[in-house]
């Protein structure tokens, strides 16, 4: 396996390398979501496969998806968006050595790093039982750690806010004149994504059988199977944004700190769930938190307020 | 009750931001102002039992260290609470005249700075290293959406630059981070210290990485390039909260990190390093404030140069210094956010900000030139004002270490920013004759002069309080009692 | 931990170099976005190995850690996008209409 993973990483360097250093924008956008492939590939090797989902999923489909409608829009807009001149020489020599510099210092950081064995991730896998799932990460993000978990959904509803006030949408509506050869991207995306979705669909239902799944790749199914309705001019952006629709957006955050504060006087502790309880308020809280995630996913692919059903 | 106080102060102003995107334009303006009075009035309540009681601890989900995150409130922490919610509060005031009125972006406007106050609360209580991190991002993923709401047109290309920082910066920290925790096996702030120290080559990284990180986020000099278009095109009761508090947020995780879990590690060039970078932006963020024709660009630019000065405590490094840099970075707080809104009251009533064709302003913005020069008196540094006493102390600890070029540095700083602060006072009063401004604007309402006033006139009672807050704030960390 | 040279260590690093190396020379937004989340890949990675060492099962900590990360970066990058479309939207209105 040691050549399988030293390929794999060299086609990982050679995929970024080519990425920042290829002239044409839409090469090195398809460069950089086949690295997203790739590293996931890598991750399920470093015993992750959790992650390499959710790097499918979210890092390289989602946004590989919205990486290529913007460039549609930028490729529509000319060649020539007042951008600064390229960097003289010298700042690209200095880049350059900088950044030998620091992927060395990384390099030999990493080979010499003498890791500590006794850490808090030691912890939480001891302290699984305690935790009213089973499966290790979904334990950390929903339990010993959820405060991050709650945060970083402050950080999603923040995105979509600030994407809504830019009022600058994904125009998905495959026109008349833009069928064809105008846009032979639509079918191919479309191709190349189902087999994603279907392959985190599978993933989350035997995740199933030993936790509640995760809630961050069942988001990213949710928003991939809404976005697919979007391309294919089933499910459209809208302004108007209905309150039904906002408050699945903040249902997540709602039940997941509604839920600590009420039980705060009762626990002694923000988050802290009593002993029965853990299990069903785990799922519940799980099940919400994937719901807003990928709703908020999918509006940030619309770049609009609310989701309104096509006309057929 | 005193345990659940750091929760609430992050969770009122959240949870109302949150719900103030549930129920929209409607909601404006009496939802964020009650939001805003309990977040004030809990954080008030959190920094009076820090002061009685001493620091307060809250483990989430009743988890120990280091299986959990803990949330904790110290003197340092207290007084940046302090800080935060007294300028948030009258921002909010000053938000009530600006953008009190019913309306879409309105709406947004309030959702994201009730966030942005939660997401900052969030980081002053914050023990741990990589919550710190998620804190770091809601703070700019709230405040760069905040920088769109003067008008997507003109602010956009800012945001943007804005938005590439932040979120390299926030990955730079984020390897730190990772490093840290290899080899300490832990992310909690008081238990990363010994292992840290002891942890050879990637020790070193991983306080690189962090301080690095935060260094970008907080604008340094050279990583400021994205601040004074962010900040000098912002709303103005963005602009304060930005150039008041989110880069000090940052400036207040540098000093946190630094005498904490990185005190075992940190090496003298590296300090001295930090103090040469502060001069630096002292001096050429001076000169350029000096240099701009824009009145809020002059005051952004004043950011990049007062923020240098929290940085001289990292080569001096002694109890006064310390007392100096936080005080600072409060006395810089207050006295900016009232340049800002005093300059967004002249942008209001003007219509511009162009500081070639403003004159005339001492009669009908009495009020807000009035709060401006009183601000610029604490920027300048001089007595009676709570920049005065930050700069003394910082004076003091350059003369107690033999390090007497650092009081050059202060010394040479307040004259330049006396230079920039009174070229905008005599646009301002000027009464010369010359072509009559055009006014566009109504007006500021009272609320608005009287907010920008009122943090202008805290700017100089700085000055006489010194002894609470350095007493809330104790020693310098590590040091000897 | 072995002298042996890890092959996804020294992606890891490959990946914080061509990231910073991208940031810094690359003019477009839209390429600099890239380049960001070039680097963070490069952080993720290495959160995955910091995981992988402990023996045993793997750390679930840095996977949380990464997981959070992911949707933190994805988010923002889609910010940045609205944003750089936003731009161009303008841009474009200005030259149809003329100066504004």
């Amino acid at each position: 396996m040691m050549v399988f993973d030293s390929l794999l990483a060299l086609i990982i360097a050679a995929l970024a390398w080519r990425c920042v250093t290829v002239r044409d924008l839409f090469q090195a956008i398809v460069t950089f979501i086949v690295l997203g492939l790739m590293l996931a590939l890598s991750w399920t090797r470093l015993d992750a496969p959790d992650l390499a989902l959710a790097e499918a999923g979210i890092g390289a489909g989602l946004l590989g998806v919205l990486l290529l409608s913007t460039w549609r829009v930028v490729r529509d807009a000319g060649p020539d968006q007042g951008e600064g001149p390229p960097p003289s020489p010298w700042v690209r020599t200095a880049a350059a050595v900088g950044s030998i510099a620091l992927g060395t210092a990384f390099a030999v950081v990493l080979h010499t790093v003498e890791v500590d064995s006794d850490r808090a991730g030691g912890l939480a896998l001891e302290s699984l039982g305690e935790a009213g799932v089973e499966q290790p990460v979904t334990a950390v993000l929903l339990n010993f750690r959820s405060y991050d978990t709650l945060l970083e959904l402050g950080v999603l509803l923040m995105a979509l806010i600030g994407a809504v006030l830019l009022r600058s949408p994904l125009i998905h509506r495959p026109a008349a004149e833009d069928t064809g050869t105008e846009s032979p991207l639509l079918p191919v995306l479309v191709t190349v994504f189902t087999p994603l979705v279907l392959l985190m669909g599978t993933f989350l239902v035997w995740a199933g059988a030993h936790s509640p799944g995760g809630a961050f790749q069942g988001g990213a199914v949710l928003a991939g199977a809404g976005v697919m309705l979007v391309l294919g001019g089933r499910l459209g952006g809208d302004a108007q944004v209905s309150l039904l629709l906002r408050a699945l957006l903040i249902l997540g955050v709602s039940v997941f700190t509604v839920i600590g504060l009420l039980l705060m006087p009762l626990e002694g502790a923000f988050m802290a769930y009593p002993e029965g309880l853990v299990y069903p308020l785990m799922v519940t809280i799980e099940f919400s938190l994937a719901l807003s995630i990928g709703l908020t996913l999918l509006l940030l692919f619309t770049g609009t307020n609310g989701l309104r059903g096509a006309p057929a | 009750m005193t345990e659940f106080l750091p929760v609430l102060a992050v969770f009122i102003p959240l949870l109302g931001g949150v719900l103030q995107f549930l129920m929209g334009p409607r909601a404006v303006p009496v939802w964020p102002m009650v939001v805003s009075g309990a977040t004030t009035v809990c954080a008030l309540a959190l920094v009076g039992s820090v002061t009685n009681q001493g620091d307060i601890q809250h483990m989430l989900g009743g988890w120990e260290a280091p299986l959990g995150i803990p949330l904790r409130v110290d003197g340092l922490a207290a007084v940046m609470l302090l800080l935060n919610n007294v300028v948030g509060g009258l921002v909010s005031l000053y938000a009530l005249g600006a953008h009190g009125r019913s309306g879409a972006v309105n709406s947004h406007f309030w959702a994201l700075w009730l966030l942005l106050w939660g997401s900052l609360n969030a980081l002053f209580v914050s023990g741990d290293l990589f919550n710190l991190y998620v804190a770091l991002e809601l703070v700019s993923l709230s405040a760069i959406p905040l920088v769109l709401v003067a008008g997507p047109r003109k602010t956009v290309a800012a945001a943007l630059n804005y938005l590439h920082f932040a979120l390299f910066g926030s990955l730079v920290y984020l390897a730190g981070v990772g490093l840290t925790y290899a080899v300490a096996g832990s992310l909690d702030l008081t238990l990363i210290a010994g292992p840290l120290a002891e942890g050879g080559p990637a020790g070193h990284m991983a306080a690189a990485c962090l301080i690095v990180g935060v260094l970008i986020k907080a604008a340094i000099v050279p990583f400021h390039i994205w601040l004074p278009a962010a900040h000098g095109n912002a709303p103005a009761a963005v602009s304060a909260v930005l150039s008041a508090l989110v880069v000090k947020s940052c400036m207040y995780l540098l000093l946190r990190l630094w005498t904490e879990p990185l005190a075992g590690i940190t090496v003298d060039a590296a300090a001295q390093l930090l103090g040469i970078i502060g001069a630096a932006a002292i001096g050429y963020g001076s000169v350029q404030a000096f240099r701009q024709e824009r009145l809020k660009l002059v005051v952004a630019y004043s950011t990049v140069a007062q923020l240098g000065y929290m940085l001289l405590f990292f080569p001096m490094a002694v109890a006064t210094a310390w007392e100096g840099a936080v005080y600072h970075g409060v006395a810089h707080g207050v006295a900016k956010a009232a340049l800002f809104l005093a300059a967004g009251n002249v942008l209001l009533y003007v219509g511009h900000d162009r500081l070639r064709e403003l004159r005339g302003l001492d009669r009908p913005l009495a009020l807000s030139v009035f709060a401006f020069a009183l601000a610029g008196v604490s920027i300048m540094g001089l007595p009676p004002s709570g920049g005065f006493i930050a700069k003394w102390l910082l004076l003091s600890a350059a003369l107690e270490t033999g390090q007497w070029w650092w009081a050059l540095v202060l010394i040479v700083g307040g004259f330049l920013a006396a230079a920039y602060i009174f070229r905008v006072l005599r646009y301002a009063f000027l009464n010369a004759p010359g072509p009559t401004i055009e006014i566009e604007g109504p007006v500021p309402p009272r609320l608005m002069s009287w907010t920008a006033l009122l943090l202008g006139v805290l700017s100089i009672v700085l000055g006489f309080t010194t002894a609470p807050i350095l007493g809330l704030l104790g020693g310098l960390p590590g040091a000897a009692p | 931990m072995s002298i042996m040279p890890e092959p996804f260590a020294l992606a890891a690093a490959a990946l914080i170099a061509v990231g910073f190396y991208g940031f810094i020379t690359q003019q477009h937004p839209l390429r600099r976005l890239l380049a960001i989340n070039i680097f963070g890949n490069g952080v993720f990675m290495t959160l995955i190995l910091v995981a992988y060492w402990l023996p045993g099962d793997a750390d679930p900590v840095p996977h949380a850690m990464v997981l959070t990360g992911i949707v933190i970066a994805v988010s923002a990058t889609a910010f940045g996008l609205a944003l750089i479309r936003r731009r161009i939207l303008d841009a474009n209105r200005k030259q149809d209409h003329g100066d504004d």
